[in-house]
């Protein structure tokens, strides 16, 4: 078990908007005792829920830090009583949350000419993270694929990278017409040198993404999500059998390489 | 008063207060040492996942489901087994400096004997805690916990092998629960824990799965079964079900609970143990209640806050 200590605090509440018709926006600051450059790419945090009668952890990927306003941003969409509560919370207000969670390892780009990086809906959280990580810090290329079900559920990506970023909807409202998926596998075969793919999305979608790397012989990691209770290996909820034995998605994920993953495990 | 002596001796083992994990909810410690501002040296005991004989990958998805209060839990006992909790686990749970609880589990009788032997000198152990709720393969599938015969069974089987305390964790999923407290009692058991989590069921994708509900919805339940065992059996008992905050603790104290045990409640705010020790010693300080007797004739007399 590695040494990272995980941090139980009261975060902030510094700006909390809605930016598609059921995604909200909420920018967390975790005040002096937290680090957010010790979060990685893909980790996560756990918010307590809100709703009195909830008794499970609520995690959220980590879509973007600031290491200037030390704050890192987390993106969700309404699905519940909790999320509906924390769309209530206003600049100013608070919330617990621990963090930062799952497996803290980054991956190195430097072996491959380009990331490619295939969102699905709300998906796209850990891989606005990812693409500041890649462009920035690593210094690398990466490609964005971004794909939902209509223009109402797109948001508009803030990237770095000078690519334009390939989009699809599956009822053609926006760019290309139909999913993200069949756009892909136009692309892949078009791509010049060795490629790295990070999705993040429904499992269909992510399970597809990973079927056609295979066929392209091209590495892909999976972002997966299952529903959990503590975030901290206790649990046990989000325990997934894979090709590698049983895993932890809170603490040996939430990213796997795509080889892993028994995508009928998943439930 | 500045010092409070919150310790409680429960079948010979000194606990510093009456405030530890239930089994389950808190892993094999390891996982808690890694939360900032967790003191595992404060608790009253580590108690530790649920362990059999061999090691079991547990239950495919989906594993759990939040209902109103509460949560249903479909895990399977997944544990690296009782050989590995040995050479690995426990020792890690040896450097704390507090009692350490392994919680057994077994789908038939020698299953539970054969740990107990297993377990008998591992150093560190202070006490075992023997699930009975988990399905008797050799009687169909039936809980050992649901029939005082097979329960007392287990026990004495247990008591064969070790001389350690043994804890007997009751099945709330019983029509009657007395007969099956009195039986362990007779059949040596030192403590009674109670109440496990209550059979209940979720709908997934038309598939009907039943697992172990837990939580604040099962607190009554837990009050109004320690309180009927309470008045039969002459061991204690650790209480647990559902407890989230200081009032609770004090409502199983005042049924009649030696000790409490925190579960689902790590779940949503893994820091709720540290808090709960904190507050304690804070209210018997502001009450000037020197110990864990002055305090139990306070909640007893007045019901706590």
């Amino acid at each position: 078990m590695e040494e990272a200590k995980i941090n139980v605090l009261t975060a902030e509440i510094v700006k909390n908007e809605q930016i598609t018709k059921d995604t909200w926006q909420m920018t967390l600051d975790p005040g002096f005792d937290f680090d957010v450059t010790n979060i990685s790419p893909g980790q996560f945090v756990c918010l307590q829920p809100l709703a009195s009668d909830s008794v499970m952890a609520r995690p959220f990927s980590v879509s973007m830090i600031s290491t200037f306003n030390c704050t890192f941003d987390i993106l969700y969409r309404t699905v519940g009583k909790n999320t509906l509560q924390m769309r209530q919370l206003v600049k100013g207000q608070s919330i617990k949350f621990w963090g930062p969670l799952g497996n803290s390892e980054i991956i190195d780009p430097s072996p491959y000419e380009e990331v490619w990086l295939i969102g699905g809906g709300i998906g796209i959280a850990p891989l606005l993270f990812f693409e500041k990580v890649i462009t920035e810090y690593q210094d690398h290329r990466a490609r964005v694929f971004y794909g939902g079900k209509d223009i109402n559920e797109m948001m508009n990506l803030d990237l770095i990278t000078p690519e334009p970023v390939e989009i699809a909807t599956e009822d053609g409202t926006l760019g290309f017409k139909g999913f993200i998926t069949d756009l892909f596998s136009e692309r892949i075969i078009m791509r010049l040198g060795k490629i790295l793919v990070i999705t993040c999305g429904p499992s269909p979608m992510m399970k597809k993404v990973a079927e056609i790397c295979e066929q392209n012989n091209v590495d892909c990691y999976v972002i997966l999500e299952k529903i959990m209770a503590c975030g901290i290996c206790v649990c046990l909820g989000c325990s997934i059998k894979t090709t590698q034995g049983m895993k932890r998605i809170c603490h040996d994920g939430p990213i796997f390489n795509a080889k892993e993953v028994i995508w009928n495990e998943l439930g | 008063m500045n010092s409070v002596d919150l310790s409680v001796e429960i079948a010979g083992i000194k606990f510093q207060n009456p405030i530890m994990p239930a089994s389950g909810c808190f892993g094999n410690a390891e996982e808690f040492f890694q939360i900032e501002g967790m003191d595992l040296t404060r608790l009253g005991a580590l108690v530790s996942k649920g362990t059999t004989l061999e090691a079991r990958p547990g239950n495919p998805q989906p594993r759990i489901f939040e209902t109103p209060s509460g949560m249903i839990n479909f895990i399977g006992l997944e544990n690296p087994g009782v050989d590995v909790m040995i050479a690995e686990k426990i020792p890690f749970m040896a450097q704390f400096g507090v009692p350490i609880i392994i919680n057994v589990s077994g789908f038939r009788i020698p299953d539970y004997a054969l740990m107990a032997k297993k377990l008998n000198n591992v150093k560190g152990v202070s006490a075992l805690e023997i699930n009975i709720s988990c399905p008797n393969v050799k009687d169909g599938g039936i809980a050992f916990g649901c029939d005082p015969l097979i329960a007392a069974a287990v026990v004495i089987a247990v008591r064969q092998e070790t001389s350690l305390p043994l804890i007997v964790k009751l099945t709330p999923n019983v029509t009657n629960i007395v007969p099956i407290a009195l039986a362990v009692q007779n059949a040596g058991a030192n403590v009674i824990s109670m109440i496990n989590t209550l059979k209940g069921s979720f709908i997934f994708k038309g598939q009907i799965i039943q697992g172990g509900l837990s939580g604040p919805a099962i607190k009554p339940i837990a009050l109004n079964l320690i309180s009927q065992v309470v008045q039969a059996v002459e061991i204690p008992i650790i209480g647990m079900g559902g407890i989230s905050n200081l009032q609770d603790v004090f409502d199983f104290i005042s049924v009649g609970a030696s000790a409490v045990a925190i579960g689902t409640a790590n779940f949503k705010n893994p820091l709720i143990m540290m808090e709960l020790i904190q507050e304690l010693e804070d209210y018997c300080r502001a009450n000037g209640l020197g110990n864990f007797m002055k305090l139990k004739e306070k909640i007893k007399s007045k019901g706590g806050k």
